[in-house]
């Protein structure tokens, strides 16, 4: 049953399509278009329908009306513009005034239109198109040709009763889709970069310019290079864009950069594959930072590691002491404190000259392990000028000095400052000169209170540390046994008595240490004028040579009365090919002869210290 | 036939090849207010008249339309500035006009002023060189006949005035270039 219902749907729309193909439906004739090709004569078209066969056999006509007729007229001319046309000539059409037509069969209206004449404006194809070739490219491959054209004949252009677009479409012979240019007012176009090895078609359409509509297409003009007798170096193939050489070109790119990046990453690599055990680190600490030098952090990061610290200090009052101000009043505390320090923690703690202005007393840069036997002597850090005691501790000095060590350079790590690679003297104990560990900082002027302290009160000391070893009701500190006599004389030698060499703004220690100790009591502007006299505690060899002579005798005789009992000294500088730069006094002197021209020992006469 | 005026709507018209609009001609739509002017509807025309008559028809035409031009902008932003519940006759024509249609307005204005400058610029120039002469007493009276006309314009309804607007405009544009070709001497015209 579902079968024949099937069937039967199929036959009925059979049958309905056969019984329309069969013209019972009726179709009306109808106004197909209106068109005026120039703006001056206009003619309609219709089509049939099939109502001749259906009706009555009639004449078709069609009306027209203007809008200000009375009465519908009929069509003037109905053959000029072919069958089922209709046509008006030019006394019949008038511009912008609106008209109605109506196809009519008697008294049947079958289709009516109204417009007016300037809407309805579709110009004809332009004529005459040809084409000259402007150039060809060097390759020989392209080439711009400029195409030109006539107006429509029809379209009085010329007086400019009518005003025409031009629009240009283009295409290779066995292409289907035509590219189109824009629309334009002139009769020609270049066209620019076409294969020669190629025929195009061209074809061009106008419209009035006010309208939308395009009239229709000219007539297709061939463009053939070869006709024209143009040479063409005939590619087999086209040169297009060579992917093939693109893609070997990618990849080896890419291989090279992936090989780069694994040798360069070949670490970070291995890293990643096989990470590696963690080892035990010091927190905190950066190797990096050792390597570098820095010994401010490293200092730091060793301090606050409570073993080290209990390994170094007995006694936190030590570090806390070192941070003194010269304006604390509590010198008495200090004093206790001092004594406590000087006996106890006197060989441990300073042992080196970290030569750092934080004073903290950390960094030492000293194995721990220093015999103590050595510092027996030292416990008579106390508040004692006492030559002899003097001369005691400075044989013990070099004990206390990192150069003493047989290898600092592992142990010191202010003597990782690499600031200047000096080739560090080693000293023996016996009659060495202690070597000062070397300064990482030149900048003895620094403006803390304690650098200033330890300034105004060793003369000829070492900036960077001094270990305090009293502090006078002055308000000034002793910094190591047997300052205050050196203090005291400093006084009476003025600032201006020295004669610096300010030639090259150099000034010896020495003269710069007796200029402090003496403004020292001053006590308005202590720090500004030691400022001032210590701006560059550069020393050159020159300087220190001739100022040295001058101080020299002073300094010969300083030593006996003065000479600090320095349980350190630094070096300032280190000049290599000619030796380094002491704090003045602060090598004992073993000779008279021996001058020390403020520290400054060259390396002659340091090879005929050392034996 | 003859008696009847033109059915209605009997059949229905393909509108692709027209605008859609009102087709009656018996109605008043569309009436410009410069319906009136008697201006030359064929090229022949436009030829044979003198040119002093079709430079005085020209201004008079930009002339009538300055004032319904600066009415019609003001009127678009008066629509503009209505909020969405405004009266329906406001909304139906406000659609009809594109968003941008203030501006267009004012471009227009600006335009037309703009062409009815320069030709009172060449009218004085032909005038001055004697290609025409000074019996219509010149711009003065196109002016007032272009005043006169323009006060009609209030009533069109936007799409009537765009619609009368772009036939006079191109009159105007057809106008002057008959009258170059016929002031170059060089050109058949």
């Amino acid at each position: 049953m579902d079968l024949r219902h099937l069937l039967l749907t199929l036959v009925l729309v059979c049958a309905n399509d056969s019984l329309s193909a069969s013209d019972d439906v009726l179709r009306l004739p109808q106004i197909s278009k209106c068109r005026s090709p120039e703006l001056e004569t206009f003619s309609c078209y219709w089509t049939d329908g099939n109502f001749y066969n259906l009706s009555a056999p009639g004449t078709i006509q069609l009306l027209y009306m203007k809008r200000n007729d009375e009465d519908w007229k009929e069509c003037p001319d109905y053959i000029t513009a072919g069958e089922n046309s209709c046509y008006f000539n030019t006394s019949y059409t008038s511009i912008w005034i609106p008209y109605c037509v109506k196809l009519v069969n008697k008294d049947e209206v079958f289709d009516e239109k109204c417009f007016s004449v300037d809407e309805i404006v579709l110009p004809d194809p332009p004529v005459h198109l040809n084409w000259t070739l402007l150039n060809t490219s060097q390759t020989g491959i392209h080439g711009d040709i400029q195409v030109r054209w006539d107006p429509p004949p029809t379209a009085d252009v010329q007086k400019g009763w009518i005003t025409l677009e031009y629009e240009l479409q283009y295409k290779e012979v066995n292409e289907t889709k035509w590219k189109e240019l824009e629309p334009r007012l002139s009769t020609m176009v270049p066209l620019y970069s076409l294969k020669i090895g190629r025929d195009y078609e061209i074809r061009v359409r106008s419209r009035q310019r006010t309208s939308e509509k395009f009239g229709e297409f000219s007539e297709i003009l061939y463009v053939s290079f070869s006709q024209a007798g143009i040479e063409f170096v005939h590619c087999a193939e086209e040169i297009e864009f060579p992917w093939f050489l693109v893609v070997i070109f990618g990849a080896c790119g890419l291989a090279v950069t992936v090989i780069l990046i694994l040798l360069s990453k070949q670490s970070r690599l291995k890293m990643l594959i096989f990470p590696p055990v963690p080892v035990p680190k010091i927190k905190g600490i950066d190797p990096d930072l050792l390597k570098k030098g820095k010994l401010d952090e490293v200092n730091s990061i060793l301090a606050s590691h409570d073993n080290y610290k209990t390994q170094l200090y007995n006694d936190d009052l030590w570090v806390e002491f070192i941070e003194l101000d010269i304006e604390d009043p509590d010198e008495k505390n200090r004093v206790s404190d001092t004594d406590r320090l000087l006996s106890e923690d006197h060989l441990k703690s300073h042992s080196c000259l970290g030569a750092k202005d934080d004073d903290s007393g950390r960094a030492s840069c000293c194995e721990p392990d220093i015999p103590e036997t050595d510092f027996s002597a030292s416990d008579t850090c106390d508040a004692i000028s006492d030559i002899d005691q003097f001369k005691k501790v400075t044989e013990k000095e070099e004990d206390l000095l990192c150069l003493g060590r047989k290898d600092n350079d592992e142990s010191l790590p202010s003597l990782a400052n690499t600031d200047t690679q000096q080739p560090r003297m080693s000293t023996r104990p016996e009659n060495s000169q202690p070597w000062p560990p070397f300064a990482d900082s030149i900048d003895a002027a620094s403006p803390s209170a304690h650098n200033q302290l330890s300034n105004q009160n060793s003369l000829t000391n070492t900036d960077f540390y001094a270990q305090v070893s009293d502090i006078t009701p002055a308000g000034s500190v002793v910094l190591s046994p047997g300052q205050k006599s050196k203090v005291a004389r400093a006084r009476c030698e003025g600032c201006t008595e020295q004669n610096f060499t300010l030639d090259n703004a150099y000034f010896c220690e020495a003269d710069v240490k007796k200029c402090i100790a003496v403004i020292s009591h001053e006590e308005d502007e202590p720090r500004v004028q030691a400022q001032i006299c210590n701006e560059d505690t550069y020393f050159t060899t020159e300087s220190l040579t001739t100022t040295g002579i001058s101080l020299g005798a002073s300094t010969a005789e300083t030593p006996s009365p003065e000479v600090p009992v320095p349980d350190y000294t630094s070096i300032h500088i280190v000049h290599s090919p000619q030796g380094l730069v002491l704090n003045a006094t602060a090598l004992p002197v073993p000779d008279k002869e021996f001058n020390m021209s403020c520290g400054y020992v060259s390396t002659d006469q340091l090879n005929k210290i050392m034996p | 036939m003859t008696g009847r005026s033109p059915p209605c709507r009997a059949h229905p018209r393909p509108e692709k090849h027209f605008p859609p609009r009102d087709n009656e001609l018996g109605k008043s739509a569309r009436k410009c207010h410069t319906s009136g002017m008697l201006t030359p509807n064929r090229k022949e025309y436009a030829q044979k008249i003198p040119r002093e008559e079709l430079t005085h028809l020209i201004l008079k035409l930009l002339q009538a339309w300055k004032e319904p031009l600066s009415h019609f902008n003001q009127h678009i932003e008066h629509h503009q500035e209505l909020p969405d519940d405004s009266l329906s006759k406001a909304k139906q024509i406000s659609k009809e006009l594109p968003d941008d249609s203030l501006s267009k307005a004012k471009q227009i204005s600006n335009m037309v002023h703009e062409l009815k400058t320069g030709v009172e610029k060449v009218t004085e120039k032909m005038q001055s060189m004697g290609i025409i002469s000074n019996s219509l007493n010149g711009m003065a009276s196109s002016e007032a006949a272009g005043l006169s006309i323009s006060n009609e314009a209030n009533m069109m309804s936007d799409s009537d005035f765009i619609h009368c607007f772009r036939r006079d405009s191109n009159k105007v544009q057809s106008y002057l270039k008959i009258l170059k070709c016929r002031i170059m001497p060089e050109n058949s015209c």
